[in-house]
């Protein structure tokens, strides 16, 4: 499937118009030149032909040479760690917040305390994440100046300035995620309270702390680690755009930088990293259900 | 179920207080210079545009340099003869060595002049330094370059990356990933490059212009797009930029921590439309004529450039010596442009890329009213690129930005001689190559300038391209730094700069 989904990249791209040797070159060389650098790079060659070259390596764990001399796989192992952490808190913000504001808005449903979270949450989902970038950097970078615009920081080098450049992002990749998993747990938690069984642990005068966090809560598991599956997904997905907009060196400002320098094998190197950590992410989602629900663990198993 | 809600919130907040604080005092020692565009190789031998020509500026010496008003200067050579004009001896600077420790001499420079000319290589400054016919060692510090035939425009061309010298042990050592570690003799070197994000080089203390540099370190950092570059030097993450794009000029100028400072286009900076000269109906020099007529510069200035540029006339910048004005405004005058087309309706399609969007809505609606139809096509750099050099398209919207091009046969003969690094456009023209050849062959810098305002005239009879405006060269700096940060070929050299 990887490697169908290879091809059809590795094809599509080459299809693309836009020579990469002539970008490499730039305005000035000749076309003569240009053939030179083809011929170089290997680019004259028949696609299929270049494809086989490449998944040759792909098969060996050798991701090949950029156009412009670097090793793929460093390329994509530097900027691997940088969206991993982005899409990671981000998700765990998202987590967290979420089950405490459905948590908050349960407990009197239709009170003006849930009221005014259904409204929060739903502004948070509707809106899409490079827009509350935008917004971050008006208000937190231009107009209050307390947090740095763009750019990236190990934590390992520096562990103040790593948070600093990582507060924006992370909170306007998590927001949209926030609003629909509250939203989401809001719903399926009001509605194993209204289970009988909640219903009874209620009359028998369980604490409601227990009945929330443990009953509630446990019953909504699944629908709930099911959309923060999905969630992760689209957090990568926005991770694209956030990352170019904060200028943070990952994945996805290496591919839109890749795009626009036609450099092919890092489009091909990032793609199969992508395709792998989402797969991953699924696993990992399918893996919480079943923990957390017998029910599925059964129809995995039959 | 409260207290946990309490403490979470608290704990948030305190990470917040805690990522906010902290801030930066003191004397500058390092820089940071926002680019939005990232080089794709810091070889000078091998490298093109703004962001290459920039750092490059700063990890490399040029064998000559071209002073304020165009006149020539030493740079790593430090005195030379012409004993006649198809020879030049070279004497270096002696005692300058390289950031590797190696010394820079005579057979270094051979080195870097002859991999430039490889005729089996791939410098796009290749074309530049054909006229060199051998390059010969005297002594450590002496060459000769021996041409095939006169061409005064040599010590200009050797001021741009052409003349720029890399170290000879590391073009050996490293091969061709001596693009991603440049060794240079310049006052800076360089340290590390983290692909997506800069560039950041270091002070060389061995610099040989005595108390140069001033500023320890620097740092070319890589934004997305101009809007974030720019969001960036206001929030102070930088101190200066490559440029200030025009409708963020205002934005800018608001702002008390900043110096603004504009001046003409120098040199090469210059939109263009390309005119596909092989193919009808753009093969037509009336129509081609007709568009250039057609199409109101002044107000295109005034709208989408912000009213920072200057109507064009020729492809020469105002910067450059060649430039006068004998040669005439290309006026807007859609009676002559309908005129030209005698009753005729044309079609034409335009390629154009994202930089140019607004100005090519313009272009179409001028068009229109002297009975042109266009059809606007949208394509990103590369392609837009790849097809003028293959001759895929009727008018390209095009620019020749940043790179220092000091002398002015290296814009015309690029745009007019068949052979020409920037002619995609199929075009040659008999009149206009003899008056290459002759400006080329005459050292009188008068004496040039008559041929080449000749020339241009004759261009703007053909038009193979229709310059359309200068843009001007626009900066901004943190007002902490100090000294010259906008010299006249748009540049920044840091060994220039105080902090």
């Amino acid at each position: 499937m990887v490697v169908l989904a290879s091809l059809v990249l590795f094809v599509a791209l080459h299809l693309v118009p836009g020579d990469p040797a002539r970008r490499l070159l730039g305005n000035q060389a000749s076309q003569q030149q240009v053939a030179i650098k083809r011929h170089e790079l290997g680019l004259d060659q028949p696609v299929l032909e270049q494809y086989w070259h490449w998944l040759k390596g792909v098969v060996t764990g050798d991701l090949g040479t950029s156009y412009g001399g670097d090793s793929v796989g460093q390329l994509v192992s530097n900027a691997f760690p940088v969206t991993l952490q982005l899409a990671v808190y981000a998700l765990l913000l998202a987590l967290v917040l979420s089950v405490l504001l459905a948590a908050i808005a349960v407990r009197r449903p239709g009170g003006a305390v849930d009221t005014t979270i259904t409204v929060v949450s739903s502004l948070s989902a509707s809106i899409p994440s490079f827009v509350w970038g935008l917004t971050f950097i008006l208000l937190f970078s231009l107009t209050v100046r307390w947090l740095p615009s763009s750019g990236y920081v190990s934590p390992l080098e520096d562990p103040e300035a790593a948070v600093k450049s990582l507060v924006l992002p992370v909170v306007a990749l998590s927001l949209p995620g926030i609003g629909t998993l509250a939203r989401i747990l809001r719903a399926s938690m009001l509605d194993a309270l209204a289970q009988p069984h909640a219903q009874f642990a209620r009359s028998k005068g369980l604490a409601m702390q227990r009945l929330y966090l443990v009953h509630a809560l446990k019953a909504s598991a699944v629908p709930f680690v099911a959309a923060a599956g999905a969630e992760f997904a689209y957090i990568l997905g926005d991770a694209v755009v956030v990352e170019y907009l904060f200028a943070i060196p990952g994945m996805g400002k290496l591919m839109i930088d890749s795009y626009g320098d036609r450099e092919y094998p890092i489009i091909l190197g990032v793609a199969l990293v992508y395709t792998v950590l989402v797969v991953i992410g699924t696993a990992i989602s399918d893996a919480v259900s079943s923990r957390v629900d017998p029910r599925v663990r059964e129809a995995a198993l039959a | 179920m409260r207290r946990l809600a309490t403490i979470s919130l608290l704990f948030i907040v305190v990470v917040f207080v805690a990522a906010c604080g902290g801030g930066n005092g003191g004397q500058r020692d390092s820089v940071a210079v926002g680019l939005d565009s990232e080089p794709e190789s810091l070889d000078a031998s091998y490298d093109t545009g703004l962001s290459a020509a920039l750092i490059d500026a700063q990890v490399y010496d040029t064998l000559f340099r071209v002073g304020e008003n165009g006149q020539l200067q030493p740079g790593l050579v430090q005195s030379w003869k012409q004993p006649s004009p198809t020879v030049y001896r070279l004497t270096l600077r002696p005692g300058v060595t390289f950031h590797d420790g190696t010394p820079l001499n005579a057979q270094a420079v051979k080195t870097n002049l002859d991999r430039v000319r490889d005729p089996k290589g791939t410098s796009p400054w290749a074309g530049s330094l054909a006229p060199i016919k051998t390059v010969t060692v005297d002594s450590p510090t002496q060459l000769t370059l021996t041409l095939s035939r006169p061409y005064s425009p040599l010590p200009s061309v050797l001021a741009t990356q052409a003349g720029m010298v890399v170290s000879p042990q590391a073009i050996k050592q490293l091969g061709q990933k001596v693009a991603r570690h440049p060794v240079g003799t310049g006052p800076y070197k360089f340290v590390r490059w983290t692909k997506g994000q800069d560039v950041v080089l270091v002070k060389n203390p061995a610099y040989w212009e005595k108390g140069k540099p001033t500023i320890k370190q620097a740092r070319f950092a890589f934004s997305s797009d101009p809007t974030t570059k720019i969001t960036d030097l206001i929030s102070g993450r930088t101190q200066t930029v490559d440029y200030v794009p025009a409708n963020l000029i205002s934005r800018v100028k608001r702002e008390s921590s900043l110096t603004y400072k504009s001046r003409p286009a120098s040199y090469a900076n210059v939109v263009w439309l390309g005119m596909n000269t092989t193919k009808p109906p753009i093969s037509d020099p009336a129509l081609r004529q007709a568009i250039s007529a057609a199409i109101d510069r002044e107000a295109m200035v005034k709208s989408v450039a912000f009213g920072a540029a200057s109507p064009a006339r020729s492809m020469l910048s105002p910067g450059s010596w060649a430039y006068s004005d004998q040669v005439p405004p290309l006026a807007y005058n859609p009676g002559r442009a309908k005129q030209l087309l005698g009753g005729r309706k044309a079609t034409v399609e335009i390629k154009v890329p994202p930089t140019y969007k607004q100005q090519a809505q313009v272009v179409k609606s001028d068009l229109a009213k002297v009975g042109i139809t266009a059809n606007i096509v949208n394509e990103d750099w590369p392609q837009l690129i790849d097809d003028y050099y293959k001759g895929n398209f009727q008018i390209e919207f095009q620019d020749l930005l940043g790179t220092p091009l000091f002398d002015p046969d290296m814009v015309l003969s690029g745009f007019y001689s068949p052979k020409g690094a920037f002619n995609g456009t199929g075009f040659s023209d008999p009149t206009i190559q003899r008056l290459l050849n002759e400006g080329t062959a005459t050292a009188d810098r008068d004496k040039r300038k008559q041929i080449y305002i000749e020339l241009q005239k004759r261009a703007q009879e053909i038009l193979p391209t229709v310059p359309i405006y200068y843009p001007d060269n626009n900066r901004a700096w943190s007002t902490s730094l100090s000294g010259d940060l906008l010299p006249n070929d748009g540049l920044i050299r840091l060994a220039n700069v105080n902090g």
